[in-house]
């Protein structure tokens, strides 16, 4: 885990969903049989500087992994605007906030953008104003 | 520091970040951290209470540290404190907080579940959804035993809003694969099948997972979702791209969904009803044609999302091997994908072909693109997709295009990666076996093998080379005379000094006419070698070098002085230094037809399925293999090597358990001591264990080698290798073979029995016509009545991969018998019918009902049977020591009540029992 999330500190952020896991940052093991995501290094920079990286069961669909990478960039986009490794390290939770919306214990819980974005919309109106906000201690 | 875009921030957890990503060094970074840490500590244990807010900032930091990879030990109390708070942040965080960092951790497990199961109670869907992530997320046996019963309700209830349905779905599936004997099955389970028919898609996406995952347990529960799913598989299929609004992925319709529906549809065997298939088969061919359409966008996004759908649907389609024109098409269709310029699809299409090979539908369609995939194996970059290519290449081969395969396996050998080379020659050696016509080439392929990847070269290759050759005349001279050119290599592997060693010690006199190979020559060559081998190998040769003083007599001395040298007789090692010893006196005061007798050739090998497919199999795991055996000719005499003439003492009992084929009769040939004359003495767990063969009842079954009865597979021969272990138990594993096992539980009650069998499918693809019967021999009719009924007939007809059927069968004794009825089997499988006999372990002993009595009953009634037709007193030897737990385990399974402290002799088993048959009941006793 530590080798993993470091370079996250370092470089870029790193979030890592087992199937059949809760979401968390995990050591993918180096004999990953995760073929195409070790075919995947052409497709990195495509988002960015971030890393996604899915660990699959034997008989998971390989190509809609990928597009459930795809989606969930595009969430995060949707709701940071152009994500980068900066807004998920500062708003890491909102990262897990986003992806728990979208899977839940590995299985796909959501596919609609729409969707997605409605609930974490509704969740920022619950949340306290910015002038609450900035009331509050800096430390 | 970006600005915070939307909702809040937290203030200090940006500072505490940008401080963090400001440090210079490691160092630095940690004793900010630590800092913090102090920090939040007393924060949390100072006097004043702290405010929700400051909680969450603080969980969350702690949360961050923790990502970073730092050890938290405290904070859990709070963060379970905020799950009980009125603000929505502040019970998210909190949830967060237990995801990650919280497992079963007892004490605070309790105040989890109590704050889950308020907001479950809430009623408020934000709330319900927060909860059932958290109970998905950690999956621990506790939550489970807390909710399991409560969220079926949450899924079928009328009134749950539609997000919190698609939770409760997959929170439920979560459970379900984490403590699946928790989640019970009940009423809910039929309206879940309902839900496929839900307006919402999301929950119909939900829902599908829940019963795939539930459907592959218990298929029979969710029959119902057939229908329903080819319904909604086609309404999706033929929508127009944009009917589905947001659940149209890059104008693909509902990509998930039909993924997930399409799996769900591989649980089940075709529709029987012929609409409903017809239907599917439809929504098949509308997939199919899909592909042929020009593509409605460029981005890689809508070609992933269309193929992922594709190759599920092709993999339904292969799943029910059915429909040959959907076979052949997607065949096709895979063909024009190993050409495509994406490597993902290339990668994808090879490894779907391997399954389509199997099919005897669409193998010959395969076999048309070998030209691609050998030009895949030279021009692929990627090893993983070279790897596929060779799985394919393996798939398809055939007696057709076995040398042409083979040829191009052996020149990729010589560049392939090291990671695939053990593969890949195991492949080349299983299909030269497979499909040798002419053994010349066999013996070629596998000392190629040898040449080129001798490092990777297992055991099982070359012992198999050898096992082959002994097997088979009309190689010999051919293979002694190739092993011996290959020897003169001034380098050559030692697995090829191994093969020449023991083939030039059995046939060398086959090639010594030849002045070139004269005997002393081929000791020479052999012996030139000997300097540079490792000890096994050393062994091996000294054993053929006693050979030679047989077969040559002309060389004796020459070999004798060998042996004698100080290097030999006085070898560090002690196996080298005991089989120089023997063999040189063996050599000198053996008469010259002693030495014949002893050293006789290798007599054939009884004929066993190659360990080396075996061992492909435990290399590439269970179902990885496409299974290609389905009409193996073993024409080969194809046994493990049982006397492994380097097998030293310490290592010989886990190797030789492993290559003896136990439980089976020993072949009569086997007498002579061959190569290992030398070692017998020295090897006492050797000859122990062929002992075993004679001990059917004494723990053999942990010695029990699955391989070891293919043989059975093409004959009516009675099994009844296993049928001895049944005598003191009644379940386990009676008969087992590459397609299929049979498993017996089995009850006894007075006269009466009761025997259920449970017959598995452990192949890819289904048994058709799968009947069975049981016959008893005319006396034994006479004896015993058994009537059976399947259970559920329709489904054995054609029963499909990995599933289990069962019958049950009665019993009843009627007077005393000795015979055991055999139940046969019969079904298709690849096109041949197979026929299984197995001997059903039904004994008198089964009849026994346990009696107790005390010491004085027990002697009167056993000095009343005194008549001599009454008493059989066996005496034999105990094959293993004496332990008085498994001797009294044994004793209880077979039957009779063991009587404690009844004789005198505390050594002295005593048991006691009556068999119970229709007519009479036999009282009988029993001292051991």
């Amino acid at each position: 885990m530590v080798s993993l999330w470091k370079p996250l500190a370092e470089l870029s952020s790193l979030l890592c969903f087992y199937s059949g896991l809760r979401p968390r940052v995990a050591p993918v093991r180096e004999n990953s049989t995760d073929q195409t995501a070790q075919r995947r290094e052409g497709r990195v920079h495509l988002y960015a500087s971030l890393y996604f990286c899915a660990g699959l069961e034997e008989q998971d669909n390989e190509l809609l992994a990928l597009e459930v990478l795809h989606r969930y960039v595009e969430l995060l986009d949707k709701y940071f605007g152009n994500v980068c490794e900066l807004d998920i390290i500062f708003n890491f939770e909102k990262a897990y906030f986003i992806l728990d919306e979208f899977l839940m214990g590995g299985e796909i819980l959501e596919t609609s953008k729409v969707a997605v974005g409605v609930v974490m919309e509704e969740a920022d109106t619950l949340q306290e104003t910015m002038e609450e906000y900035m009331s509050k201690p800096a430390y | 520091m970006p600005a915070v875009s939307k909702g809040d921030g937290m203030r200090g957890l940006a500072v505490f970040i940008s401080d963090i990503r400001n440090c210079k060094s490691k160092e630095a970074e940690v004793k900010r951290i630590n800092k913090e840490l102090a920090n939040i500590r007393s924060k949390f244990k100072g006097d004043k209470a702290l405010d929700g807010y400051s909680k969450k900032k603080y969980v969350c930091k702690l949360l961050f540290i923790f990502l970073l990879g730092h050890d938290i030990d405290f904070g859990h109390m709070e963060a379970v404190n905020l799950l009980s708070s009125n603000k929505y942040t502040e019970k998210q965080i909190g949830y967060l907080f237990i995801s990650v960092l919280v497992n079963s951790n007892s004490d605070l497990i309790r105040l989890i579940n109590n704050g889950i199961k308020n907001d479950l109670a809430s009623r408020n869907p934000t709330f319900m959804n927060l909860a059932l992530h958290c109970i998905a997320n950690v999956g621990s046996r506790e939550m489970a035993e807390a909710f399991a019963s409560e969220i079926p309700r949450i899924l079928v209830a009328g009134d749950t809003m539609d997000s919190v349905k698609q939770s409760a779905a997959l929170c439920l599936l979560r459970l379900n694969r984490t403590s699946p004997d928790l989640v019970p099955m009940g009423e809910w389970t039929a309206r879940v099948v309902h839900l496929l028919n839900d307006q919402h898609l999301g929950v119909v996406t939900a829902a599908t997972s829940l019963i795939t995952t539930l459907a592959q347990k218990s298929p029979d529960d969710f029959k119902t979702s057939i229908s329903l799913a080819v319904a909604r598989l086609s309404r999706i299929v033929t929508s127009a791209s944009i009917d589905l609004q947001d659940y149209t992925y890059y104008f693909v319709a509902a990509p998930w969904l039909s993924v997930k529906l399409l799996r769900l549809l591989q649980c089940y065997p075709p529709p029987e009803d012929a609409a409903l298939r017809s239907r599917l088969t439809e929504c098949l061919e509308t997939i199919l044609n899909k592909a042929q359409e020009p593509p409605k966008s460029k981005k890689v996004q809508h070609s992933n999302a269309k193929n992922a759908v594709l190759f599920e649907a092709i993999s339904l389609i292969i799943h029910h091997d059915s429909e040959p024109t959907l076979l052949v098409r997607a065949c096709n269709q895979l063909g024009q994908f190993l050409q495509h310029r994406e490597t993902n699809l290339r990668y994808l299409a090879l490894e779907s072909m391997c399954t389509l090979a199997s099919s005897e539908f669409s193998h010959e369609a395969v076999k048309t693109h070998i030209e691609t995939v050998i030009n895949a194996l030279k021009t692929e970059r990627d090893v993983s997709v070279r790897q596929r290519a060779v799985d394919l290449l393996y798939a398809m081969c055939d007696r057709s295009n076995a040398k042409q395969i083979v040829a191009e396996m052996l020149s990729y050998l010589e560049t392939a990666d090291y990671s695939i080379r053990e593969e890949i020659v195991l492949k080349v050696a299983i299909l030269a076996e497979k499909y040798a016509v002419d053994y010349t080439w066999y013996v070629d392929t596998i000392l190629n093998l040898i040449r080129i990847a001798g490092d990777y070269v297992s055991e099982e290759v070359w012992y198999r080379v050898i096992q082959i050759v002994i097997n088979r005349d009309d190689v010999q001279g051919y293979a002694a005379k190739t092993v011996f050119e290959a020897l003169q290599a001034p380098a050559c592997h030692e697995n090829l000094v191994k093969v020449g060693g023991y083939i030039l010690g059995e046939f060398g006199n086959l090639i010594a006419g030849d002045s070139r190979s004269s005997p002393l020559v081929q000791f020479n060559l052999l012996h030139s070698k000997f300097h540079l081998c490792s000890v096994p190998t050393r062994a091996l040769l000294l054993s053929a070098y006693i050979k030679f003083i047989n077969l040559f007599p002309e060389v004796k001395a020459t070999i004798q002085e060998v042996l004698r040298s100080d290097s030999q007789l006085r070898n560090a090692d002690v196996e080298l230094q005991q089989r120089a010893v023997e063999y040189l006196r063996l050599s000198c005061i053996a008469s010259t037809d002693i030495l014949a007798t002893v050293l006789e050739e290798m007599p054939p090998f009884p004929e066993r399925e190659s360990s080396i497919l075996a061992k492909l199999k435990r290399k590439k795991g269970p179902g990885n293999l496409p299974d290609i055996d389905d009409a193996r000719r073993n024409v080969n005499g194809n046994t493990e090597h049982t006397e492994k003439t380097e097998t030293t003492n310490k290592s010989s009992f886990s190797l030789v358990a492993d290559l003896l084929p136990i439980n089976r009769p020993r072949p009569a040939s086997s007498s002579p001591i061959m190569l290992s004359a030398g070692t017998m003495g020295s090897t006492p767990s050797f000859t122990d264990l062929l002992n075993l063969n004679s001990t059917p009842t004494a723990g053999a079954s942990l010695l029990v080698d699955v391989f070891s009865d293919s043989s059975t597979l093409a004959s009516v021969e009675v099994s009844d290798e296993n049928f001895p272990r049944f005598v003191c138990k009644n379940n386990g594993v009676i008969f087992e073979n590459q397609l299929l096992q049979i498993g017996l539980k089995s009850e006894y009650r007075q006269n009466l029995g009761r025997m259920y069998v449970f017959y598995g499918n452990k192949t890819s693809t289904q048994f058709l016509s799968f009947s069975s019967s049981v016959t008893c021999s005319d006396t034994l009719k006479n004896h015993i009545l058994s009537t059976s009924h399947l259970i559920v007939p329709s489904q054995l007809l054609h029963f499909s991969c990995g599933a289990q059927v069962q019958q049950i069968l009665n019993i009843e004794c009627v007077s005393d018998f000795t015979d055991a009825p055999v139940l046969n089997v019969q079904f298709r499988y690849g096109g041949t019918l197979q026929n299984i006999a197995v001997k059903l372990p039904v004994m008198l002993n089964k009849f026994f009902q346990p009696t107790e009595m005390t010491s004085q009953d027990f002697f009167q009634r056993w000095k009343q049977l005194g008549a001599p037709q009454q008493e059989v007193q066996k005496i034999f030897k105990a094959k293993h020591p004496m332990d008085t737990d498994v001797t009294k385990a044994k004793i209880l399974g077979f039957g009779v009540a063991l009587l404690d402290r009844v004789d005198p002799n505390a050594e002295n088993f005593v048991g006691a029992g009556v068999i119970h048959s229709k007519n009479t009941q036999v009282g009988c006793l029993l001292r051991l």
